[in-house]
């Protein structure tokens, strides 16, 4: 397996509504972004990987004709849609083409355009056939079991979850919000950036299912992200300082909260997560996270979610979400900093949001973070991706340096 | 565009038991995991799974949302406590409504299945759950 570098991360600015693109010309622009920073241009790229959930948008197959729209013609596409985790599947697929030799330099480009669709109608019918028509015991009210406000409902039963395994409280879910909409006012491609936003406002917003507020969940969002993945040798001759991948997993185990049938384990237990990140560990020879671990970003689309994945993600112990949090460890100037990017409770463009935990980490690692770079040195980094019926989960783990041997 | 999904042999079972006002799961004859509803395979053991068995039609709640609002976004009238509700002789849980009428309810908290007064082949042959007393 050869070694394998990213050289370039692209976005543009997510907001809620871009009405003045269309599809190709949003992917466009975190695109040429991409190949600007790295210095790069179209016709280097072997091959490219598209990501998206083609129910988001009712577009089933921008693949096959939006390519040539980026400067991208006469190329193998790739595309993949895993829900959450879409973007980190997407930046994976690059990875594995220029690990296993079959291409050199890969484009790894994934976006949602919120906007043009209806997102929840694509959740709800993630698990279909059988997931919608069994959801709960009741059309009336087990879709609601599931979807009421969205995909809060589900999430409403892993935060009440958390909340009593953890002791975690509103405020601390209120604490984690304030925190990376902050961050996201030092990042230019971050949707909500409230820079005077206080615990009281997110507690005073209305309850959607509880315990999940409205000021709890993330936006939707539009917006692109696009990755250059190279081999290590070609990425030290482009630029000074890239990322190295040093390894990636997933993992999908049986889910936690099952329309479609029986639910075994909690939903805050995360088994997939603790396996792919001790898969991802082991293949990026990681022995001790919470020790080796500089950075992480975190997909957070619901506030009690960031405490929960550090914890399950072994860079806390189980139950210390909350304290961390509290202790401003996991702020952008603290020993263990979490979202600096400002998270995806700040950004939320489905597609493209677990790219974007990869992209930032990478970003972080090359020192091309700009407002939002963190002032320690950062060695290596953990980015998650999480989808699925709360079962399926990506780890990917950067570094400094390359793979030893 | 209309879709009409199969729900799959052992769902249909399910669905019809639950016509007659019982709930069917299965038992892994390995590591004795009795599903509800029923599955062909176990996620434990790995074994096939055809050995089917009749569970309560009460259990308790083992995690629950307050709902304030409809799937369009738009507020509920009143709220509506959705719950996780593992049924006696189940080691899984199953999504209903709980309508509790003033009673104080939680994780712990003992309900049975109310069934519709016509139950037929369907999903809405449970109406919802209630408090119920203790075993």
């Amino acid at each position: 397996m050869r070694d394998v570098a990213i050289i370039g991360v692209g976005q543009n600015k997510h907001v809620a509504k871009r009405r003045d693109v269309n599809i190709p010309e949003l992917i466009s622009e975190a695109v040429d972004n991409c190949f600007a920073m790295s210095g790069t241009k179209p016709e280097q790229v072997d091959a490219v990987v598209f990501g998206n959930m083609h129910t988001f948008e009712g577009v089933n197959q921008p693949e096959l004709w939006a390519g040539p729209m980026l400067g991208i013609v006469d190329r193998p596409v790739l595309r993949i849609a895993t829900g959450g985790t879409t973007g980190a599947t997407t930046a994976a697929a690059a990875y594995y083409h220029v690990a296993s030799g079959m291409a050199d330099t890969v484009l790894a480009v994934a976006f949602e355009k919120q906007s043009d669709g209806h997102a929840q109608m694509g959740l709800v019918a993630i698990a279909l056939p059988e997931g919608l028509f069994m959801l709960g015991f009741s059309p009336s009210t087990g879709v609601e079991a599931m979807a009421s406000g969205g995909s809060a409902g589900g999430a409403a039963y892993q935060a009440q979850s958390y909340m009593h395994a953890s002791g975690a409280t509103e405020e601390h879910f209120a604490m984690h919000v304030v925190k990376n909409r902050r961050n996201a006012c030092k990042n230019p491609y971050a949707h909500l950036q409230f820079p005077n936003i206080t615990v009281e406002d997110v507690l005073k917003t209305p309850m959607i299912s509880y315990p999940i507020r409205y000021g709890f969940t993330c936006p939707s969002s539009d917006g692109a992200c696009a990755m250059l993945y190279t081999t290590a040798e070609k990425a030290k001759k482009i630029c000074d300082q890239p990322a190295f991948v040093l390894g990636t997993a997933s993992c999908s185990t049986d889910p936690c909260l099952n329309p479609a049938g029986p639910t075994l384990s909690d939903p805050a237990e995360q088994i997939a997560c603790k396996l792919a990140a001790k898969w991802a560990y082991e293949r990026a020879g990681i022995k001790d996270p919470k020790k080796e671990i500089d950075l992480a970003e975190i997909y957070d689309p619901f506030a009690h979610q960031e405490m929960m994945w550090s914890e399950r993600l072994s860079l806390f112990d189980e139950g210390k979400g909350p304290e961390m949090l509290q202790k401003g460890v996991t702020q952008m100037d603290g020993d263990l900093p979490i979202n600096a990017s400002g998270g995806v409770i700040s950004t939320n463009a489905i597609g493209a949001t677990a790219m974007i935990r990869v992209g930032e980490a990478a970003l972080q690692i090359m020192g091309r973070a700009g407002e939002h770079q963190v002032p320690k040195k950062v060695n290596k980094t953990v980015s998650h991706g999480w989808g699925g019926l709360f079962q399926f989960v990506t780890v990917t783990v950067l570094s400094r340096e390359p793979r030893k041997g | 565009m209309p879709c009409l999904w199969s729900v799959g042999t052992y769902m249909e079972r399910f669905y019809q038991d639950l016509g007659e006002k019982k709930f069917t799961g299965v038992k892994c004859p390995k590591c004795k995991t009795v599903y509800v509803p029923p599955r062909k395979y176990c996620s434990c053991s790995r074994a096939p799974l055809n050995q089917f068995v009749a569970v309560k039609s009460s259990g308790v709640i083992v995690n629950y949302t307050v709902a304030y609002q409809k799937v369009d976004g738009s507020r509920r009238e009143s709220p509506v406590i959705i719950g996780l509700i593992r049924l006696d002789g189940a080691d899984t849980a199953v999504f209903g409504e709980v309508r509790a009428a003033g009673t104080a309810i939680g994780i712990g908290t003992r309900v049975k299945a109310v069934f519709a007064d016509q139950p037929g082949n369907t999903v809405e042959s449970v109406s919802h759950f209630e408090p119920a007393k203790k075993k």
